[in-house]
């Protein structure tokens, strides 16, 4: 029986490509963001604390596969620039969220501030960190040297 | 982006359909229709495979006034 639902070549021109990246990419974050959803509700509704732990391996390996490869591309963000008063913003409102979330699942509301002051640190400095690199990498891109061909 | 009435009065020049103008240059009929309407912007390499198959210039097709 021959096999002919397979080519090794792409079928697709580059409109159909970039139309395909465009899909592959909502549903990307579609998943990016019911995974959390479903994390979130989880927890709330009483899970154990190991219940959900497939899907946050899942998510953090996205999140860090995202990460690792923009800054290796020495891409931020389309709107965002990594700047201080962005980071501080987005940190305040990982911290809110956290709060919002700690006090929700206890009704102690010192302890869900601590978690949300720590978390909002925490993600501080993650931002700050990840923008430095992302500094580099792309200084380092914009300044390559070009290549003799191009001179 | 405005419609590609250039590309479409140079085509019926060589009474080419969208689907013989596709086949020609490697693409679907689709891709051709949205550059024609002008809701796709082509890469440098069609813009030129087009121009080859139809004898034209990228300033004949592509240039706007």
């Amino acid at each position: 029986m021959k096999l002919d639902f397979y080519t090794r070549h792409s079928q697709l021109d580059e409109m159909q490509e970039q139309k395909l990246c465009k899909l592959e990419s909502r549903g990307f974050w579609l998943l990016w963001w019911g995974l959390l959803a479903a994390i979130i509700v989880q927890s709330l509704v009483g899970q154990t604390a190991k219940a959900p732990i497939g899907e946050w391996v899942l998510f953090m390996l996205a999140s860090l596969y995202m990460v690792v490869e923009c800054i290796r591309n020495g891409i931020w963000d389309r709107h965002v620039k990594p700047n201080l008063c962005a980071n501080i913003l987005g940190s305040t409102v990982a911290g809110i969220a956290v709060f919002v979330w700690v006090y929700l699942k206890g009704r102690y509301w010192p302890g869900a501030l601590c978690a949300g002051l720590c978390s909002a640190l925490l993600c501080f400095a993650v931002l700050q960190f990840t923008a430095w690199l992302y500094h580099l990498r792309h200084n380092q891109l914009e300044h390559s040297e070009e290549s003799e061909d191009e001179q | 982006m405005p419609k590609n009435l250039k590309l479409k009065a140079a085509r019926a020049e060589k009474d080419m359909t969208q689907a013989a103008l596709a086949e020609a240059v490697g693409v679907s009929r689709q891709t051709v229709n949205a550059i024609e309407k002008g809701e796709y912007n082509p890469t440098i390499q069609l813009c030129r495979s087009i121009c080859k198959v139809l004898g034209k210039t990228l300033d004949d097709l592509f240039w706007e006034e």
